[in-house]
């Protein structure tokens, strides 16, 4: 279980996240949404130990993650961030390798399960074939993946994702967050038998209900609600929140939440 | 033949220079004498008669100097590519960024207080150029820095500042100072005016300190490309990393500066030059660096010595006029160009 008890951030004396609890349970996703400006990504840089809190504490199989080493943390959280900046000169497989680092010695010496996991890492991400090609030369979402790549071959039991499936076309979005639930359920990379906890940050709010396990809906630093898809994707609760009204559309009898569309679309 | 091993290629460069600097001089010593000389000490035998000469020249004039020279180069281009790894910036030389001029003015304050021997003088005058140097690089970096990036223009603006700074001190030292500072003259201008073995003993600890501890930095420097905060999730702690390496690579460039004087660009264009033929990753970058810095101050050495001959330019000079252009290319280039 990870656990965010009245977890508050103030960034130059501005309140950005107010007493957000959260428990995400392991082996499962938890989606968060909200308008441009709500706080996700900052929630998502506090969880990863980037900015510390100013108030609260993040507890991980109960242990307070703010405790941890700088290596500790990141053998236990791997991230793939929205904005990043990506150096051209190191080929795909280098930065996949990468991932591993919280797992090596200071020199960064390779073991042959490392390359084998990163190959695993690069194969499920549908990158294997660019694994020579420099990172400054692919597109948006081939970059997208081979972060991803990377943060999975870090095998980590926690995988913060932000805005995973922007750069992405239709085909990959689908093939990301189908990849994300296969490891969710079956236990992540092959030989790593890491039980993967995820949170990601979507702006589409039907892949939202469609993958997530639980959604939380933050506005303005807080966490407005949260829920099963079914209980949460509501244009009752979500009108409010994204300040658009919204109206939705069932789907045949399945446990699924329905699809949310703009009320006068 | 593309794969051949680059350690191998750098490695046979360096020994070729190394052998060119010690037989080309004003007295020039042919190959067959050289090999000789080398052979018959190596295996303690006694040398011929004929060729007693030349093994003064070699082993108390040519060999002290080449070794500096190589010691030099080395120091320069291995801590230059170490500064552009850190500061993830391929303007970064001990030079831009101020290191070196801190590092002679540390070595003129520290000229003008009379030492008892010249023995103390070759131990306090280094750390007077660390002390200086890591002044300047910090004094650099942190007017440089705003926020968590650190803009490449800002960080030359800060080094130029710092540097013009450092150097007008240096400058109002070496007029006003009472003490005979025209040795301190001709050591800024770039160019070994010490000779025999003692410069070298006493810059090697250094050197071999600083070097070592950067060769084992490669990995995390590679890691670093990603920023800062990447580098955080991957598990790396920057801060230790940034002490270590400025720490690292400030001394071995002071001590080059504290010995050969100012020699600009060489910790510049090595690393360039490096990465260019072999790529950017660091585990490569600084030995090859080192190796290839040594091989080319050595070049630059045996052209000061012989283009004016018996006239003997200051190697310096002859690193500018060389660096100067290719600055110039690498500020073009770098903006296009999948090396970073």
């Amino acid at each position: 279980m990870l656990t965010m008890e009245d977890v508050s951030i103030r960034l130059g004396g501005k309140s950005i996240i107010k007493q957000v609890n959260l428990s995400v349970p392991e082996e499962s996703i938890l989606g968060v949404i909200g308008p441009n400006g709500a706080g996700k990504t900052t929630l998502l840089r506090a969880i990863s130990g980037t900015i510390p809190l100013s108030d609260g504490k993040i507890t991980f199989r109960g242990k307070d993650l703010s405790k941890l080493s700088i290596l500790e943390r990141a053998r236990q959280i791997a991230v793939v961030q929205q904005a990043r900046r990506l150096p051209g000169a190191y080929t795909c497989k280098e930065t996949v390798l990468m991932g591993r680092t919280p797992h090596l010695n200071w020199l960064g010496h390779f073991e042959e399960r490392d390359r084998r996991l990163a190959v695993e890492a690069m194969r499920r991400t549908g990158t294997l074939d660019m694994a020579d090609r420099l990172i400054g030369e692919l597109s948006g979402g081939e970059q997208q993946r081979v972060l991803l790549a990377r943060a999975l071959a870090q095998t980590a039991p926690i995988l913060l994702l932000d805005e995973p499936t922007t750069h992405l076309d239709l085909q990959y979005q689908l093939n990301l967050l189908n990849l994300i639930r296969d490891l969710v359920n079956h236990g992540g990379l092959a030989n790593s038998d890491a039980h993967l906890t995820v949170i990601l940050t979507l702006h589409d709010l039907n892949l939202v209900g469609r993958y997530a396990d639980q959604v939380a809906v933050m506005v303005k630093g807080s966490i407005q609600s949260v829920g099963t898809p079914m209980d949460v994707m509501t244009p009752d609760t979500l009108s409010p929140a994204f300040n658009v009204p919204l109206r939705s559309i069932p789907l045949d009898g399945q446990d699924k939440s329905p699809f949310i569309v703009p009320a006068n679309l | 033949m593309r794969k051949t091993s680059p350690f191998l290629i750098a490695s046979l460069v360096l020994a070729v220079c190394l052998m060119l600097s010690a037989v080309i001089g004003s007295v020039s010593i042919d190959l067959t004498s050289f090999f000789t000389i080398i052979g018959s000490v190596l295996s303690g035998q006694t040398v011929p008669l004929t060729l007693q000469p030349l093994v003064t020249i070699l082993f108390s004039l040519r060999f002290p100097r080449t070794v500096l020279i190589a010691l030099t180069g080395a120091a320069l281009a291995g801590s230059g590519a170490a500064y552009q790894g850190l500061f993830r910036n391929p303007l970064a030389d001990p030079y831009l960024i101020g290191v070196a001029s801190g590092a002679g003015l540390g070595a003129v304050m520290a000229m003008t207080i009379s030492w008892p021997q010249q023995i103390s003088s070759m131990l306090f005058i280094p750390l007077a150029s660390f002390a200086g140097a890591l002044i300047t690089v910090w004094t650099a970096y942190f007017l440089a820095k705003s926020g968590n990036s650190l803009p490449s223009t800002n960080l030359i603006l800060a080094g130029v500042a710092v540097s013009s700074f450092a150097t007008a001190l240096t400058s109002y030292l070496m007029l006003y100072s009472n003490r005979e500072l025209h040795r301190a003259l001709a050591w800024l201008m770039g160019g070994a005016s010490m000779s025999g073995w003692d410069p070298v003993t006493a810059m090697l600890p250094y050197t071999v300190i600083g070097l070592g501890i950067l060769l084992t930095c490669g990995y995390a420097l590679n890691v670093l490309q990603f920023g800062e905060e990447q580098a955080q999730q991957l598990g790396m702690d920057v801060k230790r990393i940034r002490l270590l390496v400025i720490f690292a690579a400030t001394l071995t460039a002071a001590a080059a500066v504290s010995f050969s004087g100012i020699i600009g660009f060489v910790g510049l264009i090595v690393p360039h030059l490096i990465r260019m033929l072999w790529g950017s990753d660091y585990r490569k970058l600084i030995p090859l660096s080192i190796l290839g810095g040594a091989a080319f101050l050595l070049a630059a050495d045996i052209i000061a010595r012989r283009i004016a001959a018996p006239q003997e330019v200051p190697v310096g000079i002859i690193t500018a006029l060389t660096g100067a252009p290719f600055f110039l290319f690498v500020l073009r280039r770098s903006r296009r160009q999948n090396v970073w």
